[in-house]
């Protein structure tokens, strides 16, 4: 009942928009310091007696920027992926092979395979590629969600050198039956369905969901690889893809909370041709992946030590014409957390043991991995917080370097409203060659980790007055990766190659300012990204693109979203800018684009039944554009959705 | 003779690979502009093809002229090309396949051939007709493990309408081609094959291997006394006599193994093959580029370099063109004189690979 009661107050203060002084509630909630946590009352900072798991590791991670993306702001794209959602609402950018295909984050100008991605803590890449498509996350599975910009290995493991996203999953502990059914449908032939369902007694709780979702992607766009650029429709690149996701939570009689997930994900993608071949049936081809992951944990805390246990086995599946690429993995990992007042202390290790199923690998090819960490945080007086962090792992036919990482935030000011702090941090990170890199047509042992040292720093500021709030955050960021492996010709066939070093330094910021009057709530909020990315020391000295920007990393990225509320009326729109950038040819300049959305949300109810009612009409402006060259991007479309929930 | 050989040079270089002679019927001279469309092969997977312009007057390079003529991208790969007498290239472009003629010295599209290809190779230009080798894109898997187009076939084209004649079969993995009176040389896995072309069914007259050359013949190119040089990577080279079709002698020297591809010098006494060498690490350790004296049948190493993907003679100046190389970034072009020294470097497009002279 207290329990009950306690979600009550803070469902209506979400609803109602109360805060404590001096924070907003934006679409992303920046991460802060613990004094701004305090003063935040919005859903990722309710507490409840549930909670019985250590810190999460983000919170470590206090000298670097985090986006903090609650279940609120993934609710209007809950039918799209999570490509889509960077693409909207994240500076950083994203390479993308055409309208729900292949789509790899860049941060900082980093490789996709740089950024780790997780789903509560297990990783979703493909051992065998070491990299996540986008494309293939549906938002609609997840919570909730942490960007960390920057990452940190000692924070998330090996592969965080540009950054980490963490989607959440998490127990509700409402009692009785809940859930929601979304229904969408889109220009291009695109349909969404999807289902969940949450049963709890509130000692134990179900939630189960599912999802189908396809595209026929016939659009039309502008060939630039022909006289005249006549405009053509768009072949072979229709996909469907479904879904399922079990969860179950239960406490125990000691206080402990032991949760089981399971995770399937299906795909049938045929492949986007480029322009050039897309009147050449010839060429089409299509890639049908399956992913299963499934987990079992246990959680509990007793006084000022908490802890934790996961095992986890995962299948990547994937078959590209007669060959298939796949892996089992199977990881154990536990942690502990010792923590008072001014001082956290947590530690945790794990194992791992992958068993590729790839014909291009020798037949005894496995991996085995061994990580230990250590974080610390420590608040010796209240403006100050430091934190440290250090990994280690042992990895089969690798070596990787220690891991460290050391923060410090410090608060200048907290007055009248305003809140300013600052923030440091330097980190070494480092990402071992993936199964391919090492495996893949022989064994490439020569191959080095890769290697990054960075040093950031930045200022969070924030400020309330009235009806106005506001806050905003700068940040400067160096970062040296050494030992960048890419895939390179040796004669008759490529092979993978460490480049000795390649310099990211550039700047990140972003504003957020909301107005509210009564029922009317307006907010604003911009983030901009300039990366500029650059080989200093190549394989080969006489380089051409030595000292120059990276293939496929524009050095200006704008995302801008503004949303007006008023009663049970919502509309949002959008502004996203992309810079030029070149492809592997320093002379291929592609040139810059601006995408326009506008939408709308109804919520309303029937038969007593919460509904809500969202269109959007994307790229209103109609622009042509590729984001890679040749593939081809679609022009204005429109979605429309509808949602109960129950 | 002199002047016919001299002619025959000229014009076979125009014409890579090379144009139909006889000793008594040489093809009419030609005059050139000391200009160099430079073939900037790209990356497969990105189809990021370019071609690029140098005077040899100005030793300048301007890139990417074909974007900058049509306003539109190649959109493909190219693997070869020839300039007709008439200033066209034509441009033989993979993934997907086509040829695409445009203005040499301008780089404006005027035709797009995509009839008839698979895999297409190389072209030869030979009066009212031109021929395309195809690799096809049936194949079968040898036993070390490679690719074998076992289907391979040669296209034939009306120059004036580019409209497809005909088509014909020539063995395995087709790449280059030479054309002495009425019998076409293919360089084929089987070695090299001669088609009789004066009769409708391009008939097979002889498959020319050298004992002891193993692998599959590359490239073809004329020396100075109108004998064939064939490349065979494996080995080397193999002098042919295309009258007679007898082997006249054998060299081995290094040839690349990726792309054999071999040139005479200016004057025909030489032939220039190049190689690439990987070192265990599969990093390219050095490349070298080779003059074979074709009466002495003895190679020295001509210039040398890290990484080169194919080089060229200008009929102009007798300037060597190669280029360093990375399929994922811009290559550097070079410039070496006659003497084996550098002479000027400029940064080109992706995977520099054939240079067109006109």
């Amino acid at each position: 009942m207290t329990n009950r009661l306690l979600f009550s107050v803070a469902t209506i203060l979400i609803v109602l928009g109360i805060y404590y002084p001096g924070v907003s509630s934006f679409a992303q909630t920046k991460d802060s310091i613990k004094v701004q946590q305090s003063r935040k009352l919005d859903s990722v900072i309710i507490r409840t007696p549930f909670k019985r798991s250590t810190t999460e590791n983000k919170r470590f991670g206090i000298g670097t920027k985090l986006v903090a993306v609650p279940l609120e702001s993934l609710a209007k794209m809950q039918m799209s992926s999570l490509a889509d959602f960077i693409q909207k609402e994240n500076a950083a950018y994203l390479k993308e092979y055409g309208r729900g295909m292949g789509a790899y984050i860049s941060v900082r100008g980093t490789s996709a395979s740089h950024t780790t991605i997780a789903w509560n803590g297990q990783s979703l890449s493909v051992p065998t590629m070491g990299q996540t498509d986008l494309s293939h996350i549906p938002l609609y599975f997840f919570d909730a969600m942490d960007i960390h910009i920057g990452g940190s290995s000692a924070l998330y493991g090996d592969g965080s050198i540009g950054g980490s996203i963490q989607l959440k999953t998490k127990p509700k502990w409402e009692r009785g039956t809940h859930g929601d059914i979304l229904i969408s449908a889109g220009s291009f032939g695109t349909l969404f369905t999807g289902g969940t369902i949450r049963l709890s007694d509130n000692k134990i709780e179900s939630r189960s969901s599912v999802l189908y979702s396809i595209a026929r992607n016939n659009y039309s766009f502008e060939n630039n690889t022909k006289p005249g650029r006549p405009v053509e429709y768009l072949n072979n690149a229709a996909y469907n893809n479904y879904g399922v996701l079990q969860e179950l939570f239960g406490k125990i009689k000691n206080g402990g909370i032991l949760s089981f997930s399971l995770l399937y994900l299906d795909f049938d993608r045929q492949i986007q041709p480029s322009v050039s071949l897309n009147d050449r049936p010839e060429s089409y081809a299509s890639i049908y992946d399956r992913n299963f992951k499934t987990s079992v944990g246990y959680n509990n805390s007793a006084k000022s030590f908490s802890y934790g246990a996961t095992a986890s086995y995962s299948y990547d599946h994937q078959r590209y014409k007669e060959d298939i690429i796949a892996a089992h993995t199977f990881t154990a990992s536990a942690e502990g957390e010792y923590k008072t007042d001014k001082f956290t202390l947590k530690g945790g290790l794990s194992g791992t043991y992958i068993k590729p199923v790839v014909h291009s690998y020798a037949d005894s090819v496995y991996e085995e991995r061994g990580n230990v960490y250590l974080l610390a945080k420590y608040t010796p007086f209240i403006p100050v917080t430091i934190s440290a962090g250090l990994r280690y792992t042992l990895i089969t036919n690798s070596t990787l370097p220690l891991m460290p990482s050391l923060d410090l935030r410090v608060m200048l000011l907290n007055h009248s409203g305003h809140t300013l702090s600052a923030r440091a941090s330097v980190s070494r990170s480092s990402k071992v060659p993936t199964l391919n890199d090492r495996y893949w047509g022989g064994e490439h042992l020569y191959l080095q980790s890769e290697k990054s040292l960075t040093a950031e720093g930045g200022l969070d500021y924030s400020w309330l007055k009235d009806s106005w709030s506001a806050e905003a955050f700068v940040t400067l960021y160096r970062s040296e990766v050494d030992d960048w492996i890419r895939w390179l010709p040796a004669g008759q066939v490529w092979r993978p190659q460490n480049i000795p070093e390649v310099l990211s330094h550039g700047a990140e910021a972003g504003l957020k300012v909301t107005k509210e009057i009564s029922d009317f709530k307006i907010s604003l909020n911009t983030n901009y990204s300039f990366t500029n990315i650059v080989t200093v020391t190549p394989i080969w000295p006489e380089d051409p693109a030595k000292g120059e920007q990276l293939a496929y990393q524009p050095k200006h990225s704008l995302r801008a979203s503004l949303r007006a509320d008023l009663h049970k009326w919502s509309l949002y729109g959008g502004v996203y800018y992309t810079g030029t950038r070149t492809t592997l040819d320093i002379y291929d300049i592609l040139p810059s684009y601006i995408l326009a959305d506008l939408g709308l949300i109804y919520k309303f109810s029937l038969f007593g039944e919460n509904f809500t009612a969202n269109g959007v009409v994307k790229n209103i402006s109609n622009a042509s554009y590729q984001n890679v060259k040749f593939y081809a991007m679609p022009g204005r479309n429109w979605q429309l959705s509808l949602q109960w929930k129950f | 003779m002199k002047k016919c050989f001299l002619r025959l040079v000229y014009a076979a270089l125009l014409l890579l690979p090379l144009a139909s002679c006889t000793k008594e019927d040489p093809i009419p001279e030609v005059t050139f502009d000391k200009k160099v469309l430079i073939i900037n092969q790209g990356n497969y997977s990105e189809q990021s093809a370019s071609i690029s312009l140098f005077d040899e007057n100005t030793m300048q390079i301007t890139n990417r002229i074909y974007e900058s003529a049509n306003g539109i991208s190649i959109g493909a790969t190219i693997v070869s090309g020839v300039v007709s007498p008439d200033k066209e290239a034509y441009l033989v472009c993979n993934n997907p396949d086509k040829i695409e003629i445009i203005e040499a010295s301008t780089g404006k599209l005027k035709n797009t051939i995509t009839g008839g290809l698979e895999s297409p190779r190389n072209v030869l230009i030979a009066g009212e007709m031109f021929f395309v080798s195809n690799w096809g894109y049936d194949h079968i898997v040898n036993d070390a493990g490679w690719w074998e187009f076992n289907e391979s076939f040669i296209s034939v084209y009306d120059t004036k309408t580019k409209t497809l004649m005909k088509k014909f079969l020539v063995g395995s993995d087709a790449e280059g081609m030479a054309l002495y009176g009425n019998r076409l040389f293919v360089a084929v896995k089987e070695g090299v094959k001669v088609i009789d072309i004066s009769n409708a069914n391009f008939s097979t007259v002889s498959v020319i291997r050298a004992p002891g050359f193993t692998g599959g013949a590359k490239h073809i190119a004329f020396d100075k006394n109108y004998n064939l040089w064939v490349s065979f990577p494996d080995k080397g080279l193999v002098q042919i006599d295309p009258v007679s079709l007898g082997v006249i002698g054998t060299v081995e020297v290094p040839v690349d193994a990726m792309d054999g591809f071999i040139i005479p010098d200016k004057s025909g006494q030489k032939i220039f093959t190049y190689q690439t060498k990987f070192n265990a690490s599969y990093q390219p350790e050095e490349a070298s580029i080779y003059s074979v004296d074709v009466t002495t049948k003895t190679y020295t190493k001509f210039f040398a370099g890290t990484y080169f993907y194919g080089v060229g003679v200008s009929p102009s100046t007798g300037n060597l063109f190669t280029a360093e190389v990375s399929f994922t970034s811009n290559s550097l072009l070079k410039v070496v004189g006659t003497d084996g020294t550098l002479k000027t470097s400029s940064s080109a497009g992706i995977g520099t690979c054939r240079y067109l002279f006109f």
